[in-house]
């Protein structure tokens, strides 16, 4: 059950191999290993932490449950995959939840007087509730593509539509977030004025 | 524009996961019993199709017995064997009288039920 002490340098597709017959420890390598990447993708699709956290928890544990699930066959990286199955599961969530948008409070406490951190704050904010209000499809080919640093081909495979439409979202998503950040105040080209 | 656009988007922060995120994963999903593969095909053969999982039914069964392959075809060819000859194959296949129906039971012939319409 328990793994080698060499195993710190496993691929992904070892751990799966090895989750498959019930092994924790590799289970627990491949978690932390990836849990801080893929609870990111979630935050960018919820924009909320816990509900962030939650999303990750799940995959994982559906992954732990069904490993089989996971063909190393169909020609996909486990990374790639799995970021499907996060992105699944936000989905659920997201359609889950009542329409809200919650700005996060991602910069804590922020420092009382000082005027660029609340500049920097209200940018954070302007920016997490632009990008959560764009349409799903928009949000999620943005953030695989800007965020996750995905090549189109991964995104638009994850995603499961083709190069074009992808390319098509990537342009739809700028463009909606132009006019938007433009209409709270922002000038895209000189990043701020008024 | 499209740089400057880029730029304001790299100001996006994620706020840090709480600290025992990782390891509430781990407690939580490995407390849990894991789903048995319905097939297991391996790697390079097809994964779908009747064969594949009779193949690894036959494979999971022999796992479980744990007897060598051709003791194993015997045992099934004998038991195989028995079971005919204890359910009456030559009744069977025969055209029932009435006279054989044991216990009361009237098995009508085919031609008295064309008869009989």
């Amino acid at each position: 059950m328990a793994g080698e002490p060499d195993d710190i340098n496993l691929s992904d597709e070892s751990l799966m191999a090895r989750i498959s017959d019930g092994d924790h420890e590799a289970f627990a390598q491949l978690v932390n290993r990836h849990s801080r990447m893929f609870y990111a993708a979630a935050f960018r699709m919820c924009g909320q932490q816990e509900e962030a956290e939650d999303i990750v928890q799940e995959a994982f544990v559906k992954l732990w449950k069904k490993p089989q699930s996971w063909n190393p066959d169909a020609g996909a990286k486990f990374t790639t995959w799995f970021y499907r199955v996060v992105t699944n599961q936000a989905r659920d969530h997201l359609r889950k939840r009542k329409p809200q948008t919650e700005i996060p409070d991602t910069l804590g406490d922020g420092q009382p007087g000082a005027l660029e951190a609340l500049e920097e704050r209200r940018l954070q904010e302007s920016l997490e509730g632009a990008i959560q209000n764009l349409p799903e499809r928009q949000k999620e080919a943005l953030n695989l593509c800007f965020y996750e640093g995905f090549s189109n081909k991964e995104a638009a495979e994850i995603l499961g539509v083709g190069v074009k439409a992808l390319e098509s979202l990537l342009m739809r998503a700028k463009a909606a977030l132009r006019d938007e950040l433009g209409r709270q105040g922002y000038d895209v080209q000189h990043k701020k004025y008024g | 524009m499209g740089e400057e656009l880029e730029t304001i988007m790299k100001a996006r922060r994620i706020p840090e996961p709480s600290p025992d995120f990782a390891s509430r994963i781990i407690a939580e999903a490995t407390r849990l019993p894991q789903e048995r593969a319905v097939r297991r095909s391996k790697p390079g053969r097809a994964p779908d199709g009747l064969f594949s999982g009779l193949r690894d039914w036959w494979n999971d069964f022999r796992e479980s017995v744990a007897l060598p392959q051709p003791a194993l075809v015997m045992t099934l060819v004998l038991l195989a064997g028995f079971a005919a000859g204890a359910s009456g194959l030559d009744d069977s296949l025969g055209a029932a009288e009435e006279d054989d129906a044991p216990f009361g039971v009237v098995v009508l012939d085919v031609m008295d039920m064309e008869g009989l319409s």
